[in-house]
């Protein structure tokens, strides 16, 4: 009998009849070259099914790779979104300096409250700051009536111009408790006065 | 969201921290007004004082190393305790003497070397500060301190030291006083 490619095929398949199958057997027994042929659509089939397997695995790597990248880049875009955008930045920014700014009004204000004046005007000053202020508690006045307690040294006297003539003088502060008192030292000269007559007891 | 909130809390205390503060100026204008009302309120009463009334009160000390200490009628003058009047431990009150401060009218003080110590109102800077020019003359006429200007609050003092006087030197106390 012979046997065509196609048979052989569907026999290797296990797609022939009980009939067709003794016939393909009895001419595999007798042809050596169908029977290589044969085992070459196994070896055929292993490969077009590992083929099949291995690109279906692909296919399948492929799919949870790209799944797997949208998943990590999706908290990434959700990230970017928050960091590049101006307008909290800007937000954050204005509040900070207007907190920094009133701070700093507050700093001034109590640095530069008017140290003149009897000290006992300070209470007043204090308390009329407290009522000019709404009820709160939230800023302490003591704070800023201990700032005013804290009154500089009075400025000593300026000695505004010397003319110390044929005589060398110096001038320098004496610094005292109380006080800064500016001195002009005026060693006397070699030159005579013309009446050196002692006049004490006449003042 | 909580950024937005937070910068929003912040802001709204930043504008509402200085009313807090106490500080207005309604406020502020009051407690000058209370204390310097020639400021708060410029005016006639704005104007520096009248000339009268200045004087410049002056101690005459005669500072030696006698070992006597120092002149009980001198009163509290720590600047004798200080370099370089520490180096002396006398002093003496010579004399005092009290000078109306006027622009027009130089007043003279005869020192007990002879010469003579002129004091001048150049100005009344301010309500309690005045401007006065001092010198210094040889009983011959020629000038020892040709000038010295200073300005000086009531109650304080400049001095003028140096001249040499029996063993010792002069020191001249001068106060700015009303």
């Amino acid at each position: 009998m012979n046997v065509s490619r196609e048979l052989l095929m569907r026999y290797h398949d296990g797609a022939v009849s009980e009939e067709e199958a003794v016939a393909v057997e009895e001419a595999l027994e007798h042809e050596p070259a169908l029977l290589e042929e044969l085992e070459a659509y196994s070896e055929l089939g292993s490969f077009v099914r590992a083929w099949g397997e291995a690109r279906s695995e692909q296919q399948f790597d492929i799919a949870d790779s790209v799944l797997a990248r949208i998943a990590a880049e999706e908290p990434a875009r959700v990230r970017v979104a928050s960091v590049h955008s101006i307008w909290p930045r800007v937000a954050t920014w204005v509040s900070l300096g207007a907190a920094i700014a009133a701070g700093s009004v507050l700093v001034v204000r109590s640095w530069s409250a008017p140290p003149a004046g009897p000290r006992s005007a300070h209470p007043a000053t204090a308390a009329e700051a407290v009522s000019a202020a709404p009820a709160s508690t939230a800023v302490a006045p003591p704070d800023v009536s201990a700032a005013l307690e804290e009154e500089p040294k009075d400025p000593p006297a300026t000695i505004e111009s010397v003319d110390f003539g044929q005589t060398n003088g110096t001038v320098f502060v004496v610094s005292t408790d109380s006080a800064d008192t500016p001195v002009v030292w005026m060693p006397d000269d070699d030159q005579p006065d013309e009446d050196d007559e002692d006049r004490s007891e006449s003042l | 969201m909580k950024r937005a909130w937070f910068a929003l809390s912040s802001l709204v205390f930043a504008l509402t921290l200085p009313a807090y503060a106490g500080g207005g100026r309604p406020a502020a204008a009051a407690a000058a007004s209370g204390t310097t009302p020639a400021k708060a309120a410029p005016g006639p009463a704005a104007k520096p004082a009248a000339e009268d009334g200045f004087a410049a009160e002056v101690l005459i000390l005669h500072a030696t190393n006698d070992k006597r200490g120092i002149d009980a009628r001198i009163g509290k003058l720590p600047e004798l305790g200080k370099a370089p009047f520490s180096t002396y431990d006398s002093y003496q009150l010579v004399d005092r003497a009290r000078l109306p401060l006027k622009k027009d009218e130089p007043q003279n003080l005869k020192l007990p070397n002879g010469r003579t110590f002129q004091v001048r109102l150049l100005e009344v800077a301010q309500k309690d500060a005045v401007r006065l020019s001092a010198s210094i003359n040889r009983p011959n006429g020629k000038e020892f301190l040709p000038l010295l200007e200073v300005k000086a609050h009531v109650g304080q003092a400049f001095i003028v030291a140096g001249q040499s006087y029996k063993k010792g030197i002069l020191v001249l106390v001068i106060r700015v006083a009303k």
